[in-house]
């Protein structure tokens, strides 16, 4: 049967959707987009790290950064207090979610909802609160001084400063997530391990432990890199301490001996470094990723009485060191400061004057997260659906990493590249407050746009095709089909990228100009001079902390668990 | 509407999925698409609906070429064998989401709406989510959804794999009474061949992205063409040899068969197909085959036992009485088919 084949000559290679797919068009925006404020900016740091002070091309400024003090030294600080936090955090968070997930612990959901709490609080929020307690003139200090009591340091300034802050700012992020792993690990494994004699011990160290070894090195990762990013901390209670986020800065926003160069070269080691975490990241965790997910939930045990006041005691322990920069700004917003000390009265004065004179930066604050927020969901969305949907050649795989950049740039980093690519021709966005809109959204959209993916994933095509069949054009079955089976993973996505916009300080202290001043830099700038109006950044903060609580409160409430 | 599939061919990257095919339905009628695992069912229903463009080749409903029609214009009714049904909607409102894009009155809706899901059985499930539904009920929701809008053309993808056996025949002739109750032209993708034979009017045999043979159901069965079609379709025992000069066969192992007329030009290669239930025990010298019983298996109306011929050929044979493994058996063909094209076997 020789049939007719008409269409024999057709281009068999022709692509379901062709030219005329809107999505093309759309995947070439965001690509642009993406070229525009991630690439770019980058390509301008690279420049500046290779050019001298004269303009001409230079490999001096590495040969100077592995070779100078001045610039090894803030290197080492840096590497080594990420491994002492990323231990340190770890060392309290293992064993907690261990006993978390095996036994019976009465108040379980409260201490699971305050651990997500504790993840969201603004990265700075620690720095600040220990230095009001701890600090040369702080609360504790102060008063132990006055009583006689001898302190073993002279204040929390310095390199002890920053990991003790760090560890109680990012111990809950590893514990959210090898509790998961611990309560995800099947049951019979163990009870295999113990059915041919394994003591219980024995087995948690042979079975139970590596299986959560991914976890652990992700949470771990994500706790140093967390550090290694910050500047807010040691810029706080550096003390003298150098660390590189602290140097780029300084080199870069200093009015006496401004060094673009030294900044940026000085840049490019921070993204190699946390390059390189990632690289080991995922090595560790792809090397042992084994399907744990068995059929069974791990049973909760009984604790006896002894243990259990034991492990309770050091629940609570953590999350209330995990939580004192809360109390602590919560309780000083209510009370009076003069010149910077502390008067024992209760007072709302904090708060009228907030809000009859900064009430601008915490509305700038709402508005600059609030449009950062949308537009990094748009793009995400069009991102992830090009991504998990479509098959194009060249935007796909393009649009794939690219987004995922900002991922390893620190804020500080990515601010210098906006600064350095902005403030000239062809695009000029310096001092403009588009310019923080754009800094936010792009920082966040890899953790939007993974969220939008993951959920994505679990609409399945045949979902989409099944409306076309009945009649539906693709951007309808997109509008009445994806849309809103997504819309959760779109709103919690969007929440938490809003949260982390509004406590973002490393990228928004270099970039702000006057008179667009946010919420975290009028806090950040107070708790740097001595003497400045303290209770008015204690309230400052708190209404951060409510900004940032309610919708998280609300999101949970909603939709049960919040990744972050 | 008549569907007719012209040279359909189509290839992912390396692999070809379709070879051109040639098939057509007639107005009114079911073809199942019968095949192994990866043999490109799937493919060609896809293509049909227009969610996969062919490489080369022409389908056409009635006299209308649809390669530049979109999928939403074809009037196809698609049922998946996940079901596909969209979780955030309602039983009702999954049936009804074809007619409000119709435009159609709220009434209108309502009432093909209630017709629908009564015509599968499924009334007064409206408000259900389709998490709250068993399989058999999804299936049928999707079945209705499917059939609301009155398409041309319905076209299932393997739809009853994930019931339970029980259930899956159930269904079947479900969808066969409602297919015959609306008229409509159908395609249905199965790897089972109870089902296609049970359901269609026209069985589709594919292998390796070629369709073998194209028939009636009791014609694929009892006719098959090629020896992939005699052994994907029902049991069977495929003789392998040579036509003598007198007409028999000549079996590899040296042994020669005569089946009482000629089965073709002398020395051409032939296979001759046998079905366990059209051999007979036959207890004189009239025996075609005589061989060893080396194993039988009682199933429940009958028994099944297979004989080792004395050249090494394993023939199965239905029989009621129970026989002694090494016994020896004879046995005569009442019928057989001449298979001549040899494609391998499922
Ligand atoms: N999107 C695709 N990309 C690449 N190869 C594909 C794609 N779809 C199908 N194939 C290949 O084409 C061949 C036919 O696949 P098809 O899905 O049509 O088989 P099938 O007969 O439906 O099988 P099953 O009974 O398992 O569903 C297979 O080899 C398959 O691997
Ligand atoms: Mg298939």
């Amino acid at each position: 049967m020789a049939a007719s084949t008409t269409a024999r000559g057709r281009p068999g290679r022709r692509s379901r959707s062709g030219w005329r797919d809107p999505w093309r068009l759309a995947g070439l925006i965001a690509l642009l987009i993406l070229l525009i404020f991630i690439v770019y900016p980058q390509l301008w740091i690279v420049r500046a790290a290779f050019t001298d002070d004269a303009g001409a091309f230079t490999l001096a400024r590495f040969g100077a950064f592995v070779t100078d003090a001045r610039f090894t030294e803030p290197l080492l600080h840096s590497v080594v207090v990420s491994l002492a936090v990323g231990a340190g955090a770890a060392l309290v968070a293992v064993p907690l979610a261990f006993v978390m997930a095996r036994y019976r612990i009465p108040g379980r959901q409260g201490v699971l909802t305050m651990l997500t709490m504790a993840t969201t609080s603004p990265p700075f929020l620690g720095a600040y609160a220990w230095l009001l307690l701890l600090g040369s003139g702080g609360i504790i200090t102060k008063a132990a001084r006055e009583a006689g009591l001898p302190l073993p340091f002279e204040s929390i300034l310095g390199v002890g400063g920053i990991i003790w802050v760090g560890v109680w700012f990012t111990f809950a992020l590893i514990f959210l997530m090898v509790y998961d792993a611990f309560r995800a690990v099947d049951p019979a494994l163990e009870e295999a391990a113990a059915s041919v004699g394994s003591t219980p011990w024995r087995t948690h160290a042979k079975v139970t432990l590596p299986l959560a070894v991914p976890a652990i090195a992700t949470g771990c990762y994500l706790a140093a890199m967390r550090i290694f990013a910050d500047f807010g901390t040691p810029m706080l209670i550096g003390g003298g301490y150098s660390m590189l986020p602290v140097v780029v800065y300084q080199n870069f926003m200093s009015e006496v001996a401004a060094s673009p160069g030294v900044a940026a070269t000085a840049s490019l080691m921070m993204v190699l470094v946390s390059g390189l975490a990632l690289v080991a990241q995922r090595r560790i965790v792809a090397r042992r990723s084994f399907a744990v997910t068995g059929g069974r939930d791990q049973p909760l045990r009984e604790l006896r009485r002894g243990p259990r006041a034991l492990v309770l005691t050091g629940i609570w322990a953590a999350l209330l060191l995990g939580f004192v920069p809360h109390l602590v700004v919560v309780l000083t917003s209510f009370l009076r400061w003069q010149s910077g000390i502390l008067q024992w009265e209760p007072t709302l004065e904090n708060y009228r004057r907030l809000f009859e004179e900064s009430l601008q930066p915490i509305v700038l604050s709402f508005v600059f997260a609030g449009i950062a927020c949308l537009i990094a969901l748009v793009l995400g969305v069009v991102v992830a659906y090009i991504v998990a949907r479509k098959r194009f050649m060249i935007s796909g795989p393009l649009l794939n990493n690219l987004v995922m950049v900002p991922y390893i740039l620190p804020g500080t980093v990515f601010a210098i590249g906006f600064i350095l690519a902005f403030n000239h021709l062809p695009v000029i966005l310096t001092g403009t407050a588009l310019i923080i809109v754009v800094a936010y959204f792009i920082r966040r959209l890899p953790y939007v746009m993974k969220s939008i993916e993951t959920a994505l994933g679990q609409v399945h095509p045949s979902l989409e095709e099944a409306a076309m069949s009945v009649g539906a054009p693709p951007r309808r079955s997109f509008r009445d089909i994806v849309v809103p089976i997504i819309r959760p993973a779109v709103i919690s996505g969007g929440t938490v990228g809003f949260l982390q916009m509004i406590t973002e300080l490393s990228a928004t202290v270099m970039l702000y100009a006057v008179p667009w001043v946010t919420m975290t830099v009028v806090i950040f700038t107070n708790a740097m001079q001595p003497g400045s109006p303290f209770g008015v950044a204690s309230a400052m903060t708190t209404v951060l902390l409510v900004s940032v609580y309610v919708p998280l409160y609300l999101l949970r409430r909603r939709y049960k668990t919040v990744s972050l | 509407m008549d569907i007719s599939i012209e040279g359909i061919s189509k290839a992912f990257g390396e692999t070809t999925a379709l070879e051109s095919v040639d098939l057509s339905v007639p107005s009114g009628r079911l073809a199942t698409l019968l095949g192994a695992s990866g043999c490109g069912k799937t493919t060609l229903l896809r293509i049909i609906a227009g969610f996969e463009t062919a490489d080369t080749g022409a389908i056409r409903f009635g006299e209308r070429d649809i390669a530049k029609v979109p999928v939403w214009k074809r009037r196809i009714g698609f049922v998946f064998q996940s079901y596909a049904l969209w979780p955030h909607m309602t039983v009702a409102e999954n049936v009804a989401y074809g007619l409000r894009l119709r435009r159609l009155s709220k009434e209108a809706v309502a009432d093909k709406v209630a017709t629908g899901l009564a015509m599968v059985g499924l009334t007064g499930r409206e408000q259900r989510r389709p998490g709250q539904l068993s399989g058999g009920q999804q299936q049928r929701v999707a079945l209705a959804r499917a059939l609301a809008l009155e398409p041309d053309v319905l076209l299932m993808d393997e739809p009853l794999s994930n019931l339970d056996a029980k259930l899956r025949v159930e269904m079947r002739r479900e969808i066969r009474r409602i297919q015959q109750e609306t008229g409509i032209t159908a395609v249905y993708v199965t790897h089972d061949q109870d089902e296609a034979l049970e359901i269609s009017d026209l069985v589709a045999v594919m292998n390796g992205g070629r369709v073998e043979q194209v028939g009636a159901p009791e014609d694929v069965y009892e006719r098959p063409e090629t020896t992939f079609v005699a052994s994907f379709v029902g049991s069977v025992t495929l003789l392998r040899g040579q036509v003598t000069d007198d007409g028999e066969l000549a079996l590899g192992s040296g042994g020669k068969v005569g089946f009482g007329r000629p089965l073709g030009p002398a020395g051409a290669a032939v296979h001759v197909a046998l079905r366990p239930e059209d051999l007979r025990i036959v207890e004189d010298g009239r025996a075609q085959f005589t061989g060893k019983v080396v194993r039988s298996s009682f199933q429940g109306g009958t028994r099944e036992s297979v004989a080792e011929l004395p050249g090494g050929e394993l023939l199965a044979f239905e029989h009621r009485r129970s026989l002694p493994t090494g016994a020896t058996v004879g046995l005569v063909a009442e019928r057989f088919t001449v298979v001549g094209r040899d494609t391998g076997v499922a």
